[in-house]
């Protein structure tokens, strides 16, 4: 009885809360509702949702002997315990996208994000990730890949494979972006930064050679030293003689991190890139839960519109109107197709019992989307005119100061000549004028947050103690996924030329790592040099690469419960699956042939070419920016085309097997 | 449950949620299962342990 009064009462309080957040007029609103609302709607779903799942749609039964536990090594397979993994696995995929997502999709106001991520995590993005942990635990922790190989056909493993690889490609290019961009002309920003490199090779040194093994007594240190780097930072920044050294322009950084990715793959990784690997992850719980409590300390008010008539495509963060653009633009949070990568690789390996599937598959991502909410009120609180003087396009401000004051006041928001001066000395910053990529409003926001909860005379310190965390932790993404890029490739490439394979051969390694980073080094240049800041056509791109690979994995969600006897409960991966199908294939499409060229790869191309007949642009640019264009399209074309060929693939599948036809499953009745 | 096997177990739990190697679990492991043959060397076990969990995918974005 009194369970049944407690959830009661958290239903009355989310439903409340989702009132007062829709029937909200006035200039703020207390940022507690959005929290109400979103926590009392993950606890429903937890309850009630994810246990449907779990006992009749999956099955769950603890009688059955996991992956981890019959095929324990001591290594991979590890039984762990379930809190452990739960923290092991959100480690792993909260990351930069559920921060940078929401930051940018706030042009819309904070109303659409906010929706799309509690309903998009619940009937999506957390149904994915259990579908596909569960899946892969049955089967001794085989990869999406693997999986879409044996349950659809060799096929659509292999189109899944390439299309995994070129999502890494474009995912690599836009998140380097964001740390170009939160760096740009930062001195203070630059120097920790790269302090991080010394202090990693020095962690390598400590648990690899002078004390092997003691990696935790080693990242402590380093976590230490970080914090030195970062007050360093400041009188670096102040200093006349040092200052304009690290001082560096975009295309200066963007060629330091494709230098970095490439060193970092191809060295030893116990040198640079596993130490970087447990300051980020370090520093990555940490902040999130000072977050947290800063934003639980101060609960402060929201000053974004719940909409702003940037919801008709005429945003200048990002082109595009809400549909489909919000549901592209924030992916991780509300559902993620890399969180299916994630799921199929080491986390399977670690389930004690199959019941820990659920709080584990389920719960984590409820715990990613929290994140995202939080990025999302980080970004709302600041003013409005601020928040699009820091993320549109210079070119799109008018080019200057004034011109911004003047341009944000006919977009109807307030701006006073000297604020953003003002914002830009209270942070440490030269300026913060047209610095898009997400990541320094989201820093102002944090500092905002963590200087009325814990002091306020160190705001500058703050936004760069943010600005380290997300670049630390976006960084060892890069190099990373730079040597999982390399491994995929060399796999790839192996089947046209056998010794391209071999991972211990050290000229195949280098011509392996040289590609992977040439092509998403190829994607930050352009990026780095488009004139309207290149996160304008990168992030819809990485985007929509993301939940075409959410729409790979929930067909090969779906292909399992269909064939172990699950049709009837199949809706639980088809409705994400037709949504995402309906929002990626419009976006796809309006990304190609959309008449706007803000909009269309293809309309802006010829927009190009006519400015370089009429003489306004000079021809060997406009033949680039053509050509870039051009790739860009492509690749949209691509991962649509791939995208299509597995879900219709993985369709014949389920026709095929489903008991309605009359044709009885020849694979012994084994739940999914 | 002595201080020391708390903290011992509070190392453990963190080793494991930031993917690194824990040398204790596999000894365990390796007592139960292979007691015939020598465990590696911390040394060996961490090198190899590192090996595998770079070579496939570890994170999200």
């Amino acid at each position: 009885m009194g369970r049944v009064l407690m959830w009661i009462t958290i239903a009355a309080a989310g439903a409340g809360a989702w009132g007062v957040i829709a029937l909200h007029r006035g200039e703020t609103m207390n940022a507690a509702w959005l929290i109400l609302a979103a926590v009392c709607s993950y606890l429903i779903a937890y309850r009630f949702y994810s246990r449907f799942l779990a006992h009749t749609v999956l099955g769950l039964d603890d009688t059955r002997i996991t992956s981890a536990v019959r095929l324990a090594n001591g290594r991979d397979y590890v039984p762990t315990p379930r809190w452990v993994l739960f923290g092991h696995h959100f480690a792993a995929i909260a990351g930069a996208g559920p921060l940078v997502g929401p930051v940018l999709a706030a042009q819309f106001g904070y109303l659409p994000g906010t929706i799309w991520l509690v309903v998009g995590v619940i009937l999506g993005g957390a149904v994915q990730d259990f579908v596909i942990l569960v899946g892969s635990m049955r089967r001794d922790g085989k990869s999406l890949g693997q999986l879409a190989k044996e349950e659809i056909g060799s096929v659509a493993g292999t189109l899944a494979m390439v299309a995994i690889l070129a999502i890494m490609i474009i995912l690599l290019a836009v998140l380097a972006l964001v740390v170009v961009k939160a760096l740009e002309d930062s001195p203070w920003g630059v120097f920790t930064i790269l302090c991080t490199i010394p202090i990693a090779f020095g962690m390598g040194f400590w648990m690899k050679v002078w004390r092997p093994g003691q990696t935790v007594e080693a990242s402590v240190a380093g976590v230490l030293l970080l914090m030195v780097a970062l007050f360093a930072g400041k009188w670096v920044a102040a200093s006349p003689a040092l200052a304009p050294i690290f001082t560096l322009d975009g295309v200066t950084i963007a060629w330091g991190v494709i230098a970095y990715g490439f060193i970092a793959s191809v060295i030893p990784v116990w040198m640079l890139l596993c130490p970087r690997d447990y300051l980020s992850t370090f520093m990555k719980i940490g902040t999130i839960a000072a977050l947290a409590l800063g934003i639980l300390m101060t609960l402060p008010a929201i000053r974004l519109p719940a909409i702003t008539r940037f919801a008709d495509g005429s945003g200048p963060v990002f082109a595009g109107a809400l549909f489909p653009f919000c549901f592209i633009t924030i992916a991780c949070g509300a559902i993620s197709g890399f969180h299916a990568l994630v799921a199929s690789g080491t986390t399977p390996k670690m389930l004690e019992r199959e019941t820990d599937a659920r709080p584990i598959g389920y719960g984590a991502m409820l715990m990613a989307s929290f994140v995202a909410i939080m990025a999302l009120i980080a970004a709302s609180i600041l003013e409005p005119g601020v928040y699009f003087a820091m993320n549109a396009p210079l070119a799109t401000l008018g080019g200057s100061a004034d011109a911004a004051v003047t341009t944000i006041r006919e977009w109807g928001f307030t701006l006073v000549p000297g604020q953003m001066e003002a914002l830009a000395a209270s942070m440490g910053e030269s300026s913060l004028l047209a610095r898009t990529g997400g990541a320094p409003s989201l820093a102002v926001g944090m500092a905002q947050i963590f200087a009325g909860a814990f002091g306020q005379s160190l705001t500058a310190v703050w936004y760069h103690f943010a600005i380290m965390f997300e670049a630390l932790f976006i960084l060892t993404t890069v190099d990373t996924g730079t040597r999982v890029g390399r491994f995929m490739f060399q796999e790839l490439a192996g089947h046209i030329w056998r010794p391209m394979a071999r991972t211990s051969w050290y000229p195949a390694t280098v011509l392996a790592s040289a590609v992977v980073v040439g092509a998403w080094g190829w994607f930050l240049i352009q990026g780095v040099t488009d004139p309207l800041g290149g996160i304008n056509s990168l992030w819809p791109l990485f985007g929509i690469s993301n939940q075409l690979l959410a729409a790979v994995a929930l067909s090969v969600g779906t292909t399992l419960l269909i064939r172990h006897g699950k049709a009837a409960h199949a809706w639980v991966t088809l409705l994400p699956l037709t949504w995402l199908l309906i929002v990626t294939t419009t976006a796809c499409w309006q990304k190609l042939f959309h008449a706007d060229p803000r909009i269309g790869f293809l309309s802006h191309a010829s927009r190009i070419s006519s400015d370089v007949v009429a003489g306004v642009l000079e021809p060997a640019r406009g033949a680039r920016l053509i050509f870039n264009d051009r790739i860009n399209a492509a690749l949209a074309a691509v991962f649509l085309i791939v995208t299509w060929t597995v879900v219709i693939a993985s369709a014949r599948v389920w026709l095929r097997r489903s008991p309605a036809n009359g044709v009885p499953s020849p694979v012994p009745a084994r739940a999914p | 449950m002595t201080i020391s096997i708390r903290w011992a177990r509070a190392v453990s739990a963190i080793r494991r949620i930031t993917g690194m190697p824990d040398y204790s679990v596999y000894l365990a492991h390796h007592r139960a299962n292979h007691c015939d043959q020598p465990p590696l060397s911390e040394r060996d076990y961490f090198e190899q342990f590192l090996e595998q969990r770079y070579s496939g995918v570890s994170r999200c974005c």
